[in-house]
């Protein structure tokens, strides 16, 4: 029976007891170096960590714990995005996504998927349409948009001279949280992103993966209704990627509204409750990973991808244009 | 605290946290006005037996124009980290928290003002140690900085322009070369009277060289000479402008 201590405690201990015994008792008469017997009570307790269950950290709102509802919590109206002289970067586009939903949102390269997803947040200006995130309009009421969405970008922009902590505080600070608030958000966002050992250091120390907890962790800090995630596992090993896919996971379960971009199909088949594919700028179609493989006769979700995308290098060329600043410049 | 100035002060905080990250940063922008001060002031002394040239040392003569140069050099460094952030997507992450726009230039120019505190105070001990004497006291000492601040936060908007137009650090870094035109075609090496007329009248239309009249005359003159308030007045608009136009380039960067 695992006994009520902490994860850290019950490590501690448990190295020690097992040490203790394996050196003492078990490992008596074995003729082998005393290192060799440290080693053998790691391999025993790995063995048992992994059966104990971690504790939950709860990030989000306390209220919205395991809530899904029917209520659209983000409604996209008749979008659209034009850059002079006449590229149509995102043509009419009309979605809903649900409280407490899974949202995926894919598409080639150029489909418009980021110029989309910023002009939710009003990082980019709408040419037309309408965008409400939890009944505000992205136009008009863009201050209390900022306060329910939290977005881990493409790029990972962090401050290089600052440490996580720093960043923390600062962002907790300007989301105008109490220090009591932030500084039990930091805790627990800094166990739940498992970077409370480098707290401390600047972020120019970080490496690829660790960038993108943190940047998780940032996005996290003011307990928004609505995550964004552009490409969160792009350039990431297969460790790297689980890691995230798990906390996200687990901020869905919370009752977080996710808002997923991303190129890997096998990502949005294992996290997204509802996909959207979107190319040259239009959705081409939508539903839950089982309706998207019926409607289209698919295997998986990549069958059903290349089936709806006729997206070539151009497009890609025609979204580059247009988001280029001395272009935008003219 | 009121919402606004809660985001400038922890903005700000974290802007002056930037200017001693890395502090090997800070050498060049002080090691330079000192070089300057410290090789005309010795190579150019003759200057000062000019029929023309003030009754006063060559020293003393251009000791304003290492403070300035200091101010100068540091606030380019604004458009720098501004360029840093936009390129890195921190910038982005800033515009999309609900914080007035304003606070996040403010804030930066609170960093230039700090940093040119810092910087020419260093400035400023260094030369009275070699001798050079302030003629309107600690208050002439606190009216030029007062007035240095103002330039170096007007002349910190070209780089934060450049940054939000063009979002290339490349293009940042080099209008530092501009200080070099805005800085030589002044008075700062010789007074009116003896410059060939043709910098004589580039001179009287540079903005710079009213702030290196204003910043001599207090260092030099006193409290009468009207060279004070032109300073100021020149400064002053520079910073309203200036300020004017990065708010409306902040606007743009965002469409």
């Amino acid at each position: 029976m695992i006994p009520p201590y902490s994860r850290s405690q019950a490590d501690a201990l448990a190295i020690c007891t097992i040490n203790a015994i394996g050196t003492s008792y078990f490992l008596r008469n074995v003729p082998i170096r005393p290192a060799t017997r440290l080693f053998t009570g790691e391999a025993i307790w790995c063995l048992l960590k992994e059966q104990m269950p971690a504790k939950k950290i709860t990030v989000g709102r306390a209220e919205l714990a395991g809530h899904k509802t029917d209520k659209a919590i983000i409604v996209v109206k008749n979008l659209v995005k034009t850059y002079p002289p006449d590229i149509k970067a995102v043509q009419n586009v009309s979605f809903e996504v649900k409280e407490g939903e899974f949202f995926g949102f894919l598409g080639p390269n150029g489909a418009g998927k980021t110029t989309t997803m910023n002009m939710l947040v009003n990082l980019v200006k709408k040419t037309s349409g309408t965008v409400t995130v939890d009944g505000f309009d992205v136009s008009t009421e863009s201050n209390e948009v900022y306060k329910r969405v939290g977005f881990a970008m493409q790029e990972v922009g962090l401050d290089e001279t600052a440490t996580a902590r720093e960043m923390l505080q600062l962002h907790g600070r300007l989301y105008h949280m109490s220090r009591q608030e932030i500084d039990s958000q930091i805790a627990k966002l800094l166990k739940l992103v498992e970077l409370e050992r480098v707290a401390d250091r600047y972020a120019s120390t970080y490496s690829g993966g660790m960038r993108r907890r943190f940047d998780l962790a940032l996005s996290l800090i003011h307990k928004p209704k609505v995550l964004f995630l552009d490409e969160p596992t792009q350039g990431l090993d297969p460790h790297a990627r689980q890691l995230i896919w798990g906390h996200i996971r687990e901020l869905n379960k919370q009752g977080m509204t996710i808002f997923l971009t991303t190129h890997f199909m096998d990502e949005a088949e294992a996290l997204c409750d509802r996909i959207a594919i979107m190319d040259t700028g239009k959705i081409v179609t939508s539903g839950t990973v089982n309706e998207l493989l019926q409607k289209h006769q698919a295997k998986n979700l990549e069958e059903v991808f290349l089936k709806t995308t006729g997206s070539n290098l151009a497009n890609e060329e025609v979204n580059l244009k247009a988001t280029d600043p001395y272009v935008r410049a003219r | 605290m009121n919402t606004f100035i809660n985001d400038w002060y922890y903005l700000s905080i974290r802007n002056i946290k930037q200017i001693w990250r890395p502090l090997l940063a800070l050498i060049p922008s002080l090691f330079i006005p000192i070089f300057f001060f410290a090789v005309n002031a010795a190579s150019l002394s003759a200057f000062s037996s000019l029929p023309g040239f003030p009754n006063i040392s060559y020293k003393q003569f251009i000791a304003p124009i290492a403070i300035f140069t200091a101010i100068f050099f540091s606030a380019g460094n604004a458009g720098i980290e501004l360029v840093q952030d936009i390129s890195s997507g921190y910038f982005k992450k800033l515009v999309i928290m609900p914080i007035n726009r304003l606070a996040i230039i403010l804030s930066k120019l609170t960093e230039v003002a700090v940093q040119s505190v810092m910087q020419g105070a260093i400035v400023t001990i260094l030369l009275l140690a070699v001798g050079v004497k302030f003629n309107t006291g600690f208050l002439g000492l606190l009216a030029m900085f007062g007035m240095l601040i103002l330039f170096a936060m007007a002349w910190s908007c070209i780089g934060m322009i450049a940054a939000l137009r063009t979002q290339n650090a490349r293009l940042v870094q080099s209008m530092f070369v501009l200080v070099f035109p805005l800085l030589y075609l002044t008075t700062s090496q010789s007074p009116k009277e003896l410059l060939p007329k043709t910098f004589a009248t580039i001179a009287s239309y540079n903005p710079v060289t009213y702030i290196i009249e204003g910043v001599r005359a207090l260092v030099l003159s006193g409290w009468g000479d009207p060279k004070i308030w032109q300073g100021y007045a020149v400064a002053s608009a520079l910073f309203v402008v200036m300020v004017t136009l990065t708010l409306m380039s902040f606007r743009k960067a965002l469409k």
